[in-house]
């Protein structure tokens, strides 16, 4: 009889068993332009043109942002200048060939901050050429 | 796709403001049959209908970061699409990967904003035009 006390219940372990939960979710990163084309007015010397606006980057794990060449449009003819795109405490560039990146995520994130872009004279008169400039580029969020 | 279904839901549900988001179930398949198939969940929550772009891309400077747009091969149904915001429209990739190593490729969803004309009353100025584009990464054995 004590024995038979002492031994295992294959009852209970089923019944153990039949309580298991599991579950999972898909990953994703996105990132937001939050307010669509900037526009950019131009400093009192003529030697800049700037402008703001904001941005929204959620991911629910590993992720990183790659901002890509900007393609800067100009008046024909223009004296040299740089554009420029900052998303704030996340990525920069300003060249015309190469992208760049956000350091990794390593995690979860949600991080909402300001853009700045900005076209720079990079010529000797220190002025923009006038008329109308445009700077093209693609924000690309990797959720890893 | 069910749990897509559900992440989904609880994403739109969270009160704040998505872009263009691809969804991947699954993240690792295997190349022996020749042809590999993807499925891919794709949403946005902007205001109205827009039109999404999807992407395969192979892997750039590091496996880390998309690399340019694979079009041989390649079977996007549907590549592009309207949707109105809070919809949720799957997509199928196929494509014959030749990978003799374990290789990362990218499902890629783009919004390319339109280009506005902005009114400076007559005076220069500029204009920033910032597409964005949502990848998830998935890896493809030999």
């Amino acid at each position: 009889m004590a024995l038979a006390l002492m031994a295992p219940t294959p009852m209970l372990a089923a019944t153990s068993a039949d309580i298991k939960a599991t579950g999972s979710i898909a990953t994703f990163c996105n990132i937001t332009n939050q307010g669509g084309p900037i526009a950019m007015a131009p400093t009192a010397e003529g030697d800049k043109l700037s402008g703001t606006g904001s941005y929204s980057y959620v991911a629910n794990g590993n992720s990183k942002i790659e901002l890509s060449a900007l393609q800067l449009s100009a008046p024909t003819g223009a004296a040299a200048a740089i554009p420029s795109i900052e998303l704030a405490a996340l990525v920069a560039n300003n060249s015309s060939s190469a992208g760049a990146s956000s350091p990794e995520s390593q995690g979860v994130i949600r991080k909402d901050g300001s853009i700045a872009t900005s076209i720079i004279q990079n010529n000797s008169t220190r002025l923009l050429t006038a008329g109308e400039y445009a700077i093209q580029a693609t924000a690309t969020c990797t959720s890893l | 796709m069910g749990r897509t279904l559900l992440l989904l839901t609880a994403v739109l549900w969270s009160g704040h403001s998505y872009a263009q988001t691809a969804f991947l179930d699954k993240r690792e398949f295997s190349a022996k049959s020749g042809l590999v198939k993807v499925k891919l969940g794709v949403s946005h929550s902007r205001q109205g209908a827009v039109e999404l772009t999807v992407r395969l891309k192979g892997a750039g400077k590091d496996d880390q970061t998309p690399g340019s747009i694979l079009t041989e091969s390649v079977s996007i149904v549907p590549r592009a699409f309207k949707i109105p915001p809070n919809k949720f429209r799957k997509v199928l990739i196929s494509f014959e990967p030749k990978v003799t190593t374990r290789t990362p490729y990218f499902a890629c969803v783009l919004y390319q904003p339109p280009v506005e004309r902005m009114d400076r009353d007559g005076r220069a100025g500029g204009s920033m035009l910032l597409a964005t584009e949502s990848c998830s990464r998935f890896w493809v054995m030999p």
